[in-house]
C-alpha cells in the first residue's frame, strides 16, 4: 500500500539534557502539529516530574505530517526515557521503530547514556540518524563531536544536521534527514493482524488503553482481537493516534503506530510485549516478547502519618497499574509500624516513585535507605535478602553475596584522579581506562551496588564538577564481608534504620549516621544516647543532650491566640513524629540519613 | 468565694500607643516615627474609649503601653485619662502603669504621669552594655538610664525595668550589671529571652541567639535576682515587696481587659476577644476592632497555657469552677505521666511546672493542651 511507504517510525535517543525533549517540540512545531501557543514547553512529557526534572519517563508517541518532494509523509516520534533505570522501556520502543535520532550535545560530546541506547538501537537494526545540538553555545564544536562519533560509534556523521533545538535552527534538515534514512516499515498489510504492545495505560472511562505498533494486516474499531499471552478476547472499541493528544481514525494498518482501546478492565491483561491479533483468523507468530525486569533496588516506604497506610496501599496499586517494574509487598517495623518494602530498577525511579507518592497521591512518607537483593547462604539454604531485619542471625550466615556492576564512567582527563579513588573509596576494581579523546577518558570499574546506591552520584557530579557522566549495567554476584549495622536510640535498636554494609564500611557508616541523627533528632528535656552497632558491640556514640530552652519569651494580651496557636501547631506537628520508646522521631530524620553526605566525612 | 467573683469582674484597661522615636531592631511591636500622626490618634483613641461598649465597667488596672507612651506631646496622656476616668470607674486603689523609655522619661512626662493619678512606670532598659544597646538601635545609653530610673524614682515607689536575654555581643557581666542595677531602684523585673521575629532588621541581619547560651543567661539572673530579694512569679516576671503587676496577672488568669488603640487586644473574661487593626492611619480613620469567639477547646488550651506560665500555677478547684468539669477528666493521664516524670508538680490541687524546667514548659503545656 502506498501509504506505508510514506510512514517512518523513529524515536530519539539522548543523554539527559542533551536536548531530547526540546527537539521533539520543534519538530510538531515545524510540522505544525501544534502550534507555538499550545506548545507549553516539553509537550511530551506530561508528568510534572518529568516537566521539572526534564526527564522522560513513560513512553509518548505522537504523529506529525511532513510534506518533502511532493509526498506527505507520516512521521510516529516514539518518545523514551534516556535514564539507565529505564533501559527496559527503552528497548520496548525500539522494537516499534525503524529509526533512531541520536542527538548530541555540540558542547559535551558522546555522553554514557547515550552510548547504552545507541547499542540498544543498533542491536535492534535500527537506523540511526545524528544530530548534533545547541550549536548556538560558544562552547559548540559540532566539527569535533561528529568525530566523536565516528570514532566511539563508528556511526558517518559527516552530514549530521548541524542544529539548535532551542533556537529553532535547522530543524527542517532533521525532518529531511528522518524522511529520507529512516526506512519505511515492512509490514504486510494483507496478512492477519500482528500488533505489538509496547506500553498500555489505564484510563477511567476507555479503559486499558494499548499502545501498540501494527507489524501486519490492520485494525479498527469493532474488530474482534485477541491477546495472545492469555487468550482473551474483547471487541475494539477505538483505535487513534496521538497528535499529540489522543484523536480516533478509521484504521490502523501495518506500519503504524498508534493506540486501541477494547473496553479492557485491567491493566494487567495488557502487559507490553504482548501481541494483539484478530480472535478469528490469528497470525501464526506472536512478536517476540520482553523479558520480565527485575527490581535492583529496594526500600520501605511507609506513611509519615500512620493511619494513612491505607491510602498509601492504594497509591501504590494505582501506580502499579501504569509501572509494571514497580515491586511492593507488605511489611511492618517496630519503628515506623505499618508499610511496604519496595522494589525499583534503580535510583532514580526510586526517587520518582516517592515524588509521585507526595504529589499526585498527597502523602507524606518515610522511606528507609535504599539497598540491594543480598543472597545469603546458611548451613543448608540460600536466601535472597532485600530487608536488613531479615538477615537470619549472625551464627548462623555461612557467607553472603553482593550485586555488582560494571561502571562506566566518561570524564574530562583533569577529574580522573578524584574518581578513581571515589571509586576505590567505594570498593571498585579497576578495569580499564581508555582515552576517547584528548579531552575525555573512558573509566570502566566493577562496583559493589550497593555502594553505588548510597551518594555514589552525588560524589562523582562534585568530584568533577558536573562534568563526569556514569551509566552501569549488573554484572552478576560475588562474594562480600557483609555486616548488618543497627542505631540503638536510647539503648533500643530501631529497625528502620539498619543497613547492610560492608565490614570495612561499617565504622565510618556508623559514626556518620549517628552524627547526623544528632543534628536532626530534637532536644528531648532529656539526654538521648545515640549508638552505632555491629552485632551489640557498639562502634560509635554521640548523645542528644538535653533542651535547655523551649518558651514563649512573651506572652500579655495581645498575642495570647498567636502563641496558642503556635503550640498547637507544635503539638500537632509532634505528632507526625515517630514514636520510638522514649525518644520522637521526625520523619526527615530517616531520610537525612540516606542523605548523608560523603563529602564532609 | 463571692469576694473572689466581683474581683474577678473587675477589668484591665490596656490602651497601645504606636509611636518612637526610632524602631529598636528586634521589635514587632505596632509603632510608627511619624509624630505628626499623634495628635489625630490621640483624637481617635479618646474617641473610641467615649463610644465604648463597656463604657461604665469598672477597672482595678490600666496600663499604657506601647510603643513609647513617654513620647507623646504634652497633654496626650491627660486627654487619654480624662477620657477613661469619665468613661470608666476606675479604683482608687487601681494599678496605673505607664511604659517609658529612658531618653524620653523627663520630668515633664513624670510630671504628667502623676497628674494622670499614674502609680507605676515600666521603663525599657534590655541591656547595661551601651554596645550592645547601640548594635539592636536602642537610643539611649546605660547612663541614661540610670539618670532616668533616679529622676522616676523621685515621683513614683513603683518602677519595673526589662532587659533581654540573647542579645548580640551580650555577655553575662552585662546580665549582671542589669540586674543589680534595677535591683537597687525597682522592686519589678521582666527577664525576656530574645525572640528574634519575621521582618524586624534584626531577623534580617541573620541573627540568632544560641538557646544554650541564653538558658546559661537566664539561670545566671534567676539565680542574681534571688540573691536580690525577687521572687519569680511568671517565666519572666520577678517581684519583691509585693511588687507583681496586677494588670499582666489579669492575662494570665484569663481574667476580663478591655484594649483601646490600634493592635490592642480585649477578652471578655469568657468567650470573646476581639483585636483592632494593626495600621495606624487606619485605626486613625476608624478604630474598630474586630471579634471573635473561641470555642471550649481554645478556651481550655489558652487557660492551660497561661496559668502554667506562673508559679502559681493551675488549681484545679478554680479551674472546674470556671470550666464545669474536671480538669483531670480531660488530660488526667497525660498529667499523672508528667507528674511522675517529674516535670510537673502537684500540691495540694495546685499544678505548676517543676521550677527547674519552666524555660523549657512548652513541651510540657503543650502535652497537656487538647488536639
Amino acid at each position: 500500500m502506498d501509504r506505508q511507504k510514506f510512514i517512518r517510525n523513529f524515536c530519539i535517543i539522548a543523554h539527559i539534557d542533551h536536548g531530547k525533549s526540546t527537539l521533539a517540540d520543534r519538530l510538531m512545531e515545524s510540522t505544525a502539529t501544534l502550534t507555538k501557543r499550545e506548545l507549553s514547553a516539553q509537550m511530551l512529557d506530561s508528568m510534572d516530574i518529568e516537566r521539572e526534572r526534564g526527564i522522560t519517563i513513560k513512553l509518548t508517541p505522537v504523529r506529525m505530517f511532513y510534506e518533502y518532494n511532493g509526498d506527505r509523509y507520516t512521521f510516529n516520534l516514539i518518545d523514551t526515557p534516556g535514564h539507565v533505570d529505564f533501559t527496559y522501556e527503552v528497548s520496548r520502543s525500539l522494537a516499534a521503530c525503524e529509526g533512531a535520532v541520536l542527538v548530541v550535545d555540540s558542547a559535551q560530546g558522546v555522553e554514557a547514556q547515550t552510548l547504552a541506547n545507541v547499542y540498544l538501537a543498533l542491536d535492534n537494526n535500527l537506523e540511526i540518524v545524528p544530530v548534533i545540538n545547541k550549536i548556538d553555545l560558544p562552547a559548540a564544536r559540532p566539527d569535533e563531536v561528529k568525530k566523536e562519533i565516528e570514532d566511539i560509534i563508528g556511526l558517518p556523521a559527516d552530514d549530521a544536521p548541524c542544529i539548535s533545538a532551542k533556537e529553532g535552527i535547522n530543524i527542517d534538515d532533521v525532518l529531511r534527514a528522518i524522511a529520507e534514512k529512516v526506512p519505511p516499515p515492512s509490514g504486510d498489510v494483507s496478512k492477519p493482524l500482528k500488533a505489538l504492545i509496547f506500553d498500555s495505560y489505564y484510563d477511567n472511562y476507555k479503559g486499558a488503553v494499548c499502545l501498540i505498533r501494527v507489524v501486519d494486516g490492520a485494525v479498527k474499531a469493532g474488530d474482534k482481537i485477541m491477546m495472545m499471552a492469555n487468550g482473551k478476547t474483547y471487541d475494539v472499541t477505538e483505535v487513534g493516534v496521538f497528535q499529540p493528544k489522543p484523536v480516533a481514525v478509521g484504521d490502523l494498518i501495518a506500519g503504524d503506530v498508534g493506540y486501541l482501546c477494547a473496553s479492557i478492565k485491567s491493566i494487567a491483561d495488557t502487559a507490553p510485549g504482548d501481541t494483539i491479533t484478530f480472535a478469528e483468523n490469528p497470525t501464526p507468530e506472536p512478536c517476540p516478547g520482553y523479558k520480565k525486569v527485575k527490581p535492583v533496588v529496594y526500600c520501605g516506604i511507609y506513611p509519615a502519618d500512620g493511619s494513612r497506610y491505607g491510602d498509601l496501599k492504594d497509591a501504590l496499586e494505582r501506580l502499579k497499574l501504569n509501572d509494571a517494574s514497580l515491586f511492593y509487598e507488605p511489611e511492618t517495623s517496630t519503628a515506623l509500624g505499618f508499610g511496604f518494602r519496595c522494589g525499583f530498577l534503580g535510583l532514580l525511579h526510586m526517587e520518582i516513585i516517592e515524588e509521585r507518592l507526595e504529589r499526585e497521591f498527597d502523602l507524606d512518607i518515610i522511606t528507609t535507605s535504599p539497598g540491594v537483593v543480598y543472597k545469603v547462604y546458611t548451613a543448608n539454604n540460600m536466601v535472597e535478602v532485600t530487608n536488613p531485619s531479615n538477615l537470619p542471625p549472625t551464627g548462623e550466615i555461612e557467607r553472603m553475596e553482593e550485586p555488582v556492576v560494571t561502571a562506566s564512567i566518561y570524564t574530562p582527563p583533569e577529574y580522573i584522579g578524584p574518581i578513581m579513588e571515589l571509586c576505590q573509596d567505594k570498593r571498585g576494581e579497576y578495569i580499564n581506562m581508555t582515552y576517547i579523546e584528548k579531552t575525555r577518558v573512558l573509566l570502566t570499574y566493577t562496583m559493589p551496588l550497593n555502594e553505588i546506591v548510597y551518594d555514589f552520584f552525588d560524589g562523582l557530579k562534585s568530584r568533577s564538577r558536573g562534568y563526569a557522566s556514569f551509566d552501569y549495567e549488573q554484572a552478576g554476584y560475588r562474594a562480600s564481608d557483609l555486616v548488618k549495622l543497627d542505631i540503638m536510640l536510647n539503648g533500643d535498636i530501631c529497625d528502620a534504620l539498619s543497613i547492610i554494609v560492608h565490614r570495612e564500611k561499617a565504622y565510618s557508616r556508623g559514626r556518620a549516621m549517628a552524627e547526623k541523627l544528632k543534628e536532626v533528632i530534637p532536644r528531648k528535656l532529656f539526654e538521648i544516647p545515640i549508638q552505632a552497632a555491629i552485632g551489640g558491640k557498639v562502634i560509635a556514640r554521640e548523645t542528644i543532650k538535653a533542651m535547655r530552652k523551649d518558651v514563649l519569651a512573651k506572652c500579655y494580651g495581645g498575642d495570647v491566640t498567636r502563641k496558642k496557636k503556635l503550640l498547637e501547631k507544635q503539638k500537632e506537628g509532634k505528632k507526625r513524629m515517630r514514636q520510638f520508646g522514649t525518644v520522637e522521631i521526625p520523619s526527615e530524620a530517616f531520610m537525612s540519613v540516606l542523605k548523608l553526605d560523603n563529602e564532609k566525612k | 468565694m463571692s469576694a473572689a467573683k466581683t474581683l474577678q469582674n473587675e477589668r484591665g484597661i490596656y490602651v497601645h500607643i504606636p509611636f518612637c522615636k526610632s524602631k529598636c531592631g528586634y521589635c514587632a511591636f505596632i509603632s510608627v516615627t511619624d509624630f505628626s500622626l499623634q495628635k489625630p490618634y490621640v483624637a481617635a483613641l479618646v474617641d473610641e474609649i467615649y463610644n465604648s461598649a463597656e463604657r461604665g465597667a469598672s477597672a482595678d488596672s490600666v496600663y499604657i503601653g506601647g510603643g513609647t507612651p513617654s513620647c507623646l506631646y504634652g497633654g496626650a496622656l491627660k486627654e487619654i485619662f480624662t477620657a477613661l476616668r469619665d468613661c470608666f470607674d476606675i479604683n482608687g486603689n487601681a494599678e496605673i502603669t505607664v511604659e517609658c523609655n529612658p531618653e524620653s522619661a523627663t520630668e515633664a512626662f513624670a510630671q504628667e504621669c502623676r497628674e494622670c493619678g499614674v502609680n507605676r512606670i515600666s521603663m525599657g532598659l534590655q541591656s547595661s552594655c551601651d554596645d550592645v544597646l547601640r548594635a539592636v538601635g536602642r537610643i539611649h545609653s546605660f547612663d541614661e538610664y540610670v539618670f532616668a530610673v533616679k529622676l522616676l524614682k523621685r515621683y513614683f515607689d513603683n518602677v519595673s525595668s526589662d532587659i533581654i536575654l540573647g542579645l548580640p555581643r551580650q555577655t553575662s557581666d552585662d546580665v549582671s550589671r542589669s540586674v543589680d542595677v534595677i535591683s537597687e531602684y525597682c522592686d519589678h523585673i521582666s527577664v525576656y529571652a530574645l525572640s528574634v521575629e519575621q521582618g524586624t532588621p534584626l531577623c534580617n541581619s541573620g541573627y540568632l541567639p544560641d538557646d544554650d547560651r541564653v538558658a546559661d543567661l537566664y539561670d545566671y539572673a534567676c539565680a542574681r535576682l534571688r540573691v536580690n530579694g525577687f521572687e519569680r512569679y511568671e517565666v519572666s516576671n520577678f517581684a519583691r515587696n509585693g511588687k507583681q503587676s496586677r494588670h499582666n496577672n489579669k492575662y494570665w488568669n484569663c481574667q476580663p481587659y478591655i484594649g483601646f488603640g490600634v493592635a490592642a487586644h480585649g477578652y471578655d473574661g469568657e468567650y470573646l476577644r476581639y483585636k483592632h487593626s494593626d495600621d495606624v492611619r487606619r485605626y486613625i480613620a476608624s478604630p474598630h476592632a474586630e471579634y471573635y469567639e473561641l470555642t471550649d477547646k481554645d478556651r481550655f488550651n489558652e487557660y492551660v497555657m497561661l496559668r502554667l506560665r506562673t508559679e502559681n500555677g493551675l488549681s484545679l478547684d478554680e479551674f472546674a469552677a470556671r470550666f464545669g468539669y474536671s480538669f483531670k477528666d480531660m488530660r488526667g493521664e497525660d498529667l499523672s505521666k508528667l507528674i511522675a516524670d517529674g516535670y510537673v508538680l502537684d500540691e495540694n490541687g495546685r499544678v505548676r511546672i517543676a521550677p527547674r524546667y519552666m524555660f523549657v514548659m512548652n513541651g510540657i503545656i503543650e502535652k497537656l493542651m487538647l488536639d
